[in-house]
């Protein structure tokens, strides 16, 4: 009851976030002119939250972009970044020993411990060349990309670490967007329309280009699985979002990739070394009316506490996010509409996105960073804009969402966001990217509260004796009250982006567990009874001896 | 879906009014509609949908109306606007500019401007549903919704606002209700094939997969050319556990999907530019490809009006009318050949071949002997 009123109080007030900009001052990225010219400049940089010093709390990494000048001039890009987190969510750059060198235009990352040594290291995805950094125990990173055999130049957006062939060492996989050549591509005024305006070229009339599985050898190094692991569909999408999942329960990871303008995938792992993509067969590829949509950021959670995992797809605008709610053997059902979700999306083009218990009352909540494509969103009849604002989308108890906003702040052209408890108060905040400008910090105001009815959380971390350290691919399930929440390990989220390798849940006034069951990627499980919580709870998979 | 509402003065169809320039269709296309000027409260009270168009507004009128039934939305629409200019929010125009932003999907627009249009005739909110119709493709579900139910107050037989309504509380979570309103719908009008592939969808989402599947096959086969309708079929169909049929079901809406990609790109492109010939070429290719037989005629048509001296325009015509079995049309077209390309030799030359292609070969041998005649110059 008196946590209900603090919640009610709280939406009454003021929104549930606040930006604060002392966290990380006068952190910019670029990407492009601001007119847009090129479809190479509307998607902005990646960004990620992990602990790389091992200190205990969540540093924070920046793809950087460029400009057409440096690419004309041949000069690199702008490099990616590292800020350290004071333990208070502020962040300071790293030292020196932490910079990288540019590659052409930086976009998207993905973070996990690609050698096993127990340290976060970072993939970069470029349109260019991208970029593997491996975190030397803390010191700084390294540069791997060429002892690790990543070769070629193609135009990368989002990426995600995963053991899809159960070896316990990392692969990834990589997703690629479209044939960008300079040489040929359309200039402004270039024929191109929308609404009956003028705008940059793009995706349609351009090549898609085939996403990337890498295998990595155990070793740190990798070699392309693309093929041989059948992840190499008929026609190739404009891949945007990159998820990993267990969607069938069984064991083994999936992957769900979003599309621009074009069928999303589900690559269902056989269990055998090998994918089947089954978008359509089990409903995740079209929106209800078998209407392809543009697909370009992903979360992804157990909504409805049925122990699935049910997926959130940012579109484009005119069109609405889609929340695929899982049916276990059937697949899934698009019902963005009936959970209230997808009204409010549709004259928004939203990017990053995540599925979270921000309110900590026990129901997955979420949001969407918004902002257009096209800076003439702003000219008559278009029916959007090119600043939105964000939206908060609060979940409840029979998985329904109300919209409200996110913050105080006005409406601008966000793009790439990612989430954590990032000063370690037990409320999940938020870094977002604003296209152009400045990288956001966001701070949920849910805690601290006053110690009666203050809600209470958990975050949990697995460790594994293998290569695979932080267990991504493993799942946490908590019970309470006689209700169950599931969640899985991962680093992919949102749209070009990274999560810490953790999983949190908001528990209400539950102060304890029941029962927490740590599933391991090597299908082992560990249960625990009469858990205490409102901390960070790291659990060790016992070696076999 | 959107009806014309009121009544033209006889002639003024064929009453020229001068030519709309570029900048003016321009200028209305970036006009924000609440700029129009407007009448003094109760000016056109009493106004009715069978009202004459005033004489004076007649000309203008008519030309904004063909431009519109042409597809040129934007000389519509600024034929409208300059119709409204002389007589501030004359509903007649005030509607027809509603529809004319609807078909140019500025729904934002088309509300705005139904929204006056209901404030000025308050009385005729029931031919409205246009307006449900724009909140619904903006999100706003509640107030399409609430526009629904004010149209079905005043105008209980519309169709289209009992499926629009349908839709709304579907999307608004509630489900039975919806399922009501399709109903609804399908009792005016059981061949309303969208309202029963929503229905296929809503029961589907209810797991009454066994319901949903005669409703998905009826829609199906009323509309065999829509990627949505086999779809739905297939969703149902893998539900029922009727795993080959879904297959079946699955690889059609793919093929047709892929027709209907290209459909909505060239759809786009003569949104904006309604003359391009090329598009309308592909579109007319694309809509038989996939088989909707009402479309490729539309089409067709549309493109003899936009290129009327075009003989390829016209050899597609041909083609096309002869394979969709509309022997007046085929009819139709053989005479426009045959008086704008009377002096053209390969003109009668294609002539001869449909004719012979049409087993009237006394009618080949003519039409070849003409050709002749004109090449050797008699």
């Amino acid at each position: 009851m008196i946590l209900a009123f603090l919640v009610s109080v709280v939406q009454g007030a003021q929104p549930l976030f606040v930006e604060d900009a002392q966290a990380l001052p006068g952190v910019v990225t670029t990407c492009g002119s601001r007119s847009k010219d090129y479809i190479l400049e509307v998607d902005g940089g990646g960004v990620a939250l992990a602990d790389f010093d091992r200190d205990g709390d969540l540093d924070l990494f920046v793809v950087d972009g460029s400009t057409l000048d440096r690419v004309r001039a041949g000069e690199p890009g702008l490099p990616p970044r590292l800020f350290l987190n004071d333990g208070t969510g502020h962040f300071a750059p790293a030292p020196e020993a932490w910079a990288m060198k540019a590659s052409r235009w930086g976009m998207g990352c993905a973070v996990g411990d690609v050698d096993g040594d127990g340290w976060l290291d970072v993939y970069v995805t470029h349109w260019g060349r991208d970029q593997l950094f491996l975190n030397r125990a803390g010191q700084g990173f390294a540069d791997a990309t060429e002892r690790a055999g990543f070769e070629g130049s193609r135009w990368g957006t989002s990426a995600a670490f995963l053991d899809f062939d159960r070896d316990g060492a990392l692969d990834l996989a990589v997703i690629n967007y479209l044939a960008f050549d300079w040489a040929t591509a359309a200039p402004p005024g270039g024929g191109c329309s929308w609404k009956g305006y003028d705008v940059m070229c793009g995706p349609e009339g351009l090549v898609p280009v085939h996403d990337q599985l890498f295998r990595n050898r155990g070793d740190g190094t990798f070699v392309e699985a693309s093929v041989s692991a059948a992840m190499r569909p008929m026609e190739a999408g404009f891949g945007l979002g990159a998820m990993t999942l267990d969607y069938d329960r069984d064991g083994d990871t999936d992957l769900y990739v979003a599309n621009d303008s074009t069928p999303n995938f589900l690559w269902e792992n056989q269990g055998d070394g090998t994918f089947k993509e089954v978008g359509l067969l089990r409903g995740v590829s079209h929106d209800m009316n078998g209407k392809e949509q543009a697909g370009m950021g992903i979360a992804c959670a157990d909504i409805d506490g049925d122990g699935r995992q049910d997926l959130f797809v940012t579109n484009f605008s005119g069109e609405n996010n889609a929340l695929y709610f899982s049916r276990g053997a059937k697949g899934f059902s698009e019902r963005s509409a009936p959970s209230g979700m997808a009204g409010p999306s549709v004259t928004r083009l939203g990017w990053g996105t995540a599925l979270g218990d921000f309110d900590l009352d026990f129901d997955v909540d979420a949001f969407v960073m918004n902002g257009h494509v096209y800076p003439q969103a702003d000219r008559p009849g278009t029916d959007t804009s090119y600043a939105q604002e964000a939206q908060l989308y609060r979940g409840s108890a029979d998985a329904k969402f109300s919209v409200e906003r996110f913050s105080d702040a006005p409406a601008r052209v966000m793009r790439a966001s990612t989430v954590g408890d990032i000063d370690g108060d037990g409320d999940l905040d938020v870094v977002a990217i604003e296209l152009d400008g400045p990288v956001r910090v966001y701070r949920n105001r849910t805690l601290p509260a006053p110690a009666e009815g203050a809600p209470h959380w958990l975050r949990v971390a697995l460790r594994s004796p293998t290569k695979n350290r932080f267990a991504l691919g493993g799942s946490v399930t908590i019970e309470v009250a006689g209700q169950r929440r599931s969640a899985e390990l991962r680093t992919s989220g949102g749209f070009q982006s990274s999560v810490p390798p953790e999983v949190h849940f908001g528990l209400g006034a539950h102060a304890r567990l029941e029962r927490l069951i740590a599933r391991f990627p090597s299908g082992r499980e560990l249960q625990l009874e009469d858990v205490t919580v409102d901390r960070v709870l790291v659990i060790e998979e016992p070696e076999v001896k | 879906m959107i009806a014309l509402l009121f009544t033209l003065l006889a002639g003024a169809h064929q009453a020229p009014s001068a030519p709309l320039s570029r900048p003016q269709i321009d200028s209305a296309l970036t006009r924000d509609p609440s700029t129009l000027p407007r009448a003094a409260p109760g000016h056109w009270n009493g106004w009715k949908p069978s009202d004459t168009v005033p004489v004076e507004l007649a000309a203008e009128f008519g030309s904004a109306l063909r431009a519109y039934q042409d597809a040129d939305y934007g000389a519509a629409l600024a034929g409208m606007h300059a119709v409204l200019a002389r007589a501030p929010d004359f509903p007649a125009a005030l509607y027809q500019c509603g529809a004319t932003y609807f078909r140019l999907r500025r729904y934002g627009d088309g509300a705005r401007v139904f929204e006056r249009f209901v404030e000025v005739v308050p009385e005729e909110i029931g031919a409205t549903q246009a307006l449900g119709h724009c909140y619904y493709s903006l999100g706003e579900y509640e107030r399409a919704r609430a526009h629904y139910v004010a149209v079905l107050a005043r105008t209980e037989s519309s169709v289209e606002a009992w499926r629009g309504l349908g839709l709304a509380q579907w999307k608004l979570g509630d489900a039975p209700r919806a399922l009501e309103s399709l109903d609804r719908a399908l009792a005016l009008r059981p061949d309303h094939a969208d309202a029963l592939m929503w229905r296929a969808q809503v029961l589907f989402e209810l797991g009454r997969s066994g319901e949903a599947l005669l409703a998905a096959v009826r829609a199906r086969e009323l509309t065999p050319h829509e990627p949505r309708a086999w779809y739905v079929e297939a969703q149902v169909l893998a539900d029922l556990g009727r795993d080959e049929d879904a297959t079946r079901a699955r690889n059609r809406f793919l093929e047709l999907n892929r027709i209907e990609q290209e459909i909505r790109t060239q759809e786009g492109l003569l949104l904006h530019e309604p003359r391009a010939l090329e598009p309308l070429l592909r579109l007319v290719v694309l809509q038989r490809a996939a088989g909707n037989r009402a479309e490729t005629k539309a089409v067709m048509l549309r493109t003899l009006r936009t290129a009327p001296n075009e003989l390829r325009v016209h050899a597609l015509a041909l083609e096309i009318f002869a394979g969709l079995d509309e022997r007046a049309l085929v009819e139709r077209t053989v005479t426009e050949i045959e008086t704008r390309f009377a002096r053209s030799p390969a003109a009668w030359r294609l002539l001869a071949e449909h004719h012979l292609a049409a087993s009237q070969p006394e009618r080949a041998a003519e039409a070849e002997k003409r050709a002749g005649e004109l090449e050797r110059g008699s």
